[in-house]
């Protein structure tokens, strides 16, 4: 038993180390905003025209112009606006690309904005959902694989910690520091204005 | 030195696994949406007198509401509504409580309805529960507890590998594991940022 959980705990950072520390990582850079702010993105702007004669369908039209146009990443849900232009976005970490369709679908405004590292790092964080490609689908999987075993970590991580000989005073004292400030703040937001 | 790292990587384990545990079930239900996310979130209404000078700065309006009843919580301004007879409605939105808040035209009244986030609501919040106005001291320490961990796992990654290299008789399923899972993912990242 000890030796299974020593291994899940070593297979599971070894297949998994690079997406545990960007997502932590890039964490760490989100809620650091003094150490790593965020500046005004670099836009390039250029207008084209817009020749689509195919059926209605949303995705049809943003796989055209994600394509036709050379834009790159994930494609967010598009949104018509209220003046009547459609606005289509392809999000990657680092880059962000909108395409505004306008109202009478002959030309399309298309915005290609470069975040930064700071860009960069949320969106490795935040590309979330299966949809968006293989590439986007296979991320989400690993975002998955690294949430699940950020789980396993901390269970097996004190599984080890409790069966081993080394176990002592300081160990209790770190362990209960950890899930006690978690209760307590769990209680409080629970019961507190 | 390899003792300290061994012990840093075991004890900062200890201290962060109740993160590590929140980290990943949080990350889980962003992805997923899971349906018992909402149980046990209660609405309650209360009113409450108050004393608010007027001011015609609805973001100043709202703060002084806030503070009167004691609440805390960030303001969302697009959530701003003033209605013709000049009644004032806004909402705090707090990582264990969401109020919406409507306030009379004479500033002496709120009808507060206040919702009381589930246990799962509460508990995912934590992945990323950052400084909130009128914020008690006890949760101003959290955030410095959640930069911690995601140091330590940084750290822990590093120094897990570290140990794993200093083993003599590693396994082929080791190895396949690093190589293509672990140095793939490297990889994709560099793929996903330069031509994904």
């Amino acid at each position: 038993m000890k030796e299974t959980i020593k291994k899940i705990h070593l297979y599971s950072g070894l297949s998994l180390f690079a997406f545990m520390v960007i997502f932590y990582f890039s964490g760490f850079v989100m809620i650091n905003q003094t150490l790593f702010p965020s500046h005004n993105p670099v836009k390039k702007v250029r207008t084209e025209t817009f020749t689509w004669d195919g059926p209605r369908d949303s995705l049809a039209i943003s796989a055209y112009i994600q394509d036709h146009y050379s834009l790159r990443g994930k494609l967010q849900p598009p949104r018509r606006l209220n003046d009547g232009r459609t606005r289509y976005n392809f999000y990657h970490p680092g880059i962000n690309s909108e395409a505004l369709v306008s109202s009478d679908g002959r030309s399309v405004e298309i915005t290609v904005s470069d975040l930064g590292f700071r860009g960069m790092m949320v969106g490795f964080h935040r590309i979330l959902g299966y949809f968006g490609g293989w590439l986007y689908v296979l991320w989400s999987f690993f975002y998955d694989a690294a949430s699940a075993a950020s789980i396993v970590f901390g269970i097996t991580g004190i599984v080890m910690w409790y069966t081993s000989r080394s176990r002592d005073g300081w160990g209790w004292l770190c362990l209960g520091t950890g899930f006690g400030l978690t209760l307590v703040v769990i209680l409080y937001l629970m019961l507190m204005p | 030195m390899r003792k300290v790292i061994s012990r840093i990587h075991v004890y900062g384990g200890l201290l962060c696994a109740s993160y590590l545990i929140i980290f990943g079930y949080s990350s889980l239900q962003f992805n997923h949406h899971f349906p018992f996310q909402n149980w046990g979130e209660r609405q309650v209404d209360w009113q409450a007198s108050l004393s608010v000078q007027e001011t015609p700065n609805d973001t100043l309006l709202a703060e002084r509401v806030r503070d009167g009843l004691g609440l805390a919580g960030w303001i969302p301004w697009w959530r701003f509504q003033r209605a013709g007879d000049n009644s004032f409605t806004f909402e705090v939105g707090g990582p264990g409580k969401g109020y919406e808040i409507s306030v009379n035209p004479e500033r002496t009244h709120a009808s507060v309805k206040e919702t009381r986030r589930s246990f799962f609501q509460i508990y995912t919040g934590l992945h990323a529960l950052g400084h909130y106005p009128n914020a008690s001291s006890l949760v101003k320490i959290w955030p410095i507890y959640t930069q911690i961990c995601a140091l330590f796992v940084v750290f822990a990654a590093v120094s897990g590998l570290y140990f794993w290299g200093c083993q003599l008789d590693k396994k082929r399923l080791e190895w396949a594991l690093f190589v293509i899972i672990g140095l793939g993912g490297v990889l994709m990242m560099f793929y996903m940022r330069i031509w994904g």
